[in-house]
């Protein structure tokens, strides 16, 4: 599938980032008149994908989290998230609901699920000690 | 995120504003739960309906209150009038705990 457009964004590892990134990313998409429903999914699953980076993959310490977003033709755009941190080492188990290394109090072990239900594709690829890449793969609705 | 709580006898009504994510849960955990402690409460009514914006950090601040509540009897309510953050709620099972009103 041919490119269109694409964007990166490199920002620090700080939960005051969570909404700086899905709000770039969902101006980013804007440019393909999304529906409000749609923007929303995309804010959802990006704010679940780098809560993770800021929690798992570099457990509160500061790291560099990197978001790619791709516009492809045929509306379909792929958002992928990416922490140099500490890496999962059983993608499968993290990606169960309810799974949660983390606090209770602070993680519900929802956030694969979430980014499943509202995105259409997603892919995590990961490695210990290397880091983690989410891709998210969604197509939007033909435009009006 | 804006907060405000306001209790009435026995309830306590948490009314969320804005932006509800992982960063904006701590506060608001600390703030309900300090609330909780300084009082008896048998019902903890969140109302997410002037939300602009939640993830599934709101499920871990929901269960987390609903555990300290059900220690004493007290019932759990969320009030969202968007079928998308019900959405998340329910994806949860939440709704198996905590009644989940429309308005």
């Amino acid at each position: 599938m041919k490119i269109i457009n694409e964007m990166k964004i490199d920002f620090l590892s700080k939960s005051s980032n969570e909404s700086f990134g899905r709000v770039a990313v969902s101006a980013f998409v804007s440019q393909l008149d999304p529906t409000v429903a749609e923007l929303s999914d995309i804010k959802t699953a990006v704010s679940e994908a780098v809560t993770n980076c800021i929690v798992h993959g570099y457990e509160h310490t500061y790291g560099i989290i990197s978001v790619i977003v791709r516009i492809f033709e045929s509306r379909v755009v792929e958002i992928s998230v990416i922490d140099r941190g500490k890496g999962i080492e059983n993608v499968e188990k993290a990606m169960e609901p309810m799974f949660t290394t983390g606090n209770a109090e602070e993680r519900s072990g929802m956030g694969f699920t979430v980014m499943e239900t509202f995105m259409d594709k997603i892919k995590v690829i990961s490695k210990p000690a290397d880091g983690t890449k989410v891709i998210m793969i969604k197509k939007l609705c033909a435009d009006t | 995120m804006q907060l405000n709580l306001t209790a009435d006898g026995t309830t306590l009504t948490a009314i969320f504003l804005g932006e509800l994510d992982h960063h904006a849960c701590p506060d608001a955990r600390e703030r309900i739960d300090m609330k909780l402690n300084g009082g008896i409460y048998n019902k903890l009514i969140f109302d997410f309906r002037g939300l602009t914006f939640m993830d599934s950090s709101a499920i871990a601040l929901v269960m987390g209150r609903y555990k300290y509540m059900s220690v004493l009897n007290g019932k759990v309510y969320v009030v969202t009038g968007d079928a998308k953050m019900k959405k998340i709620l329910v994806l949860a099972g939440l709704d198996r705990y905590v009644t989940i009103l429309d308005n």
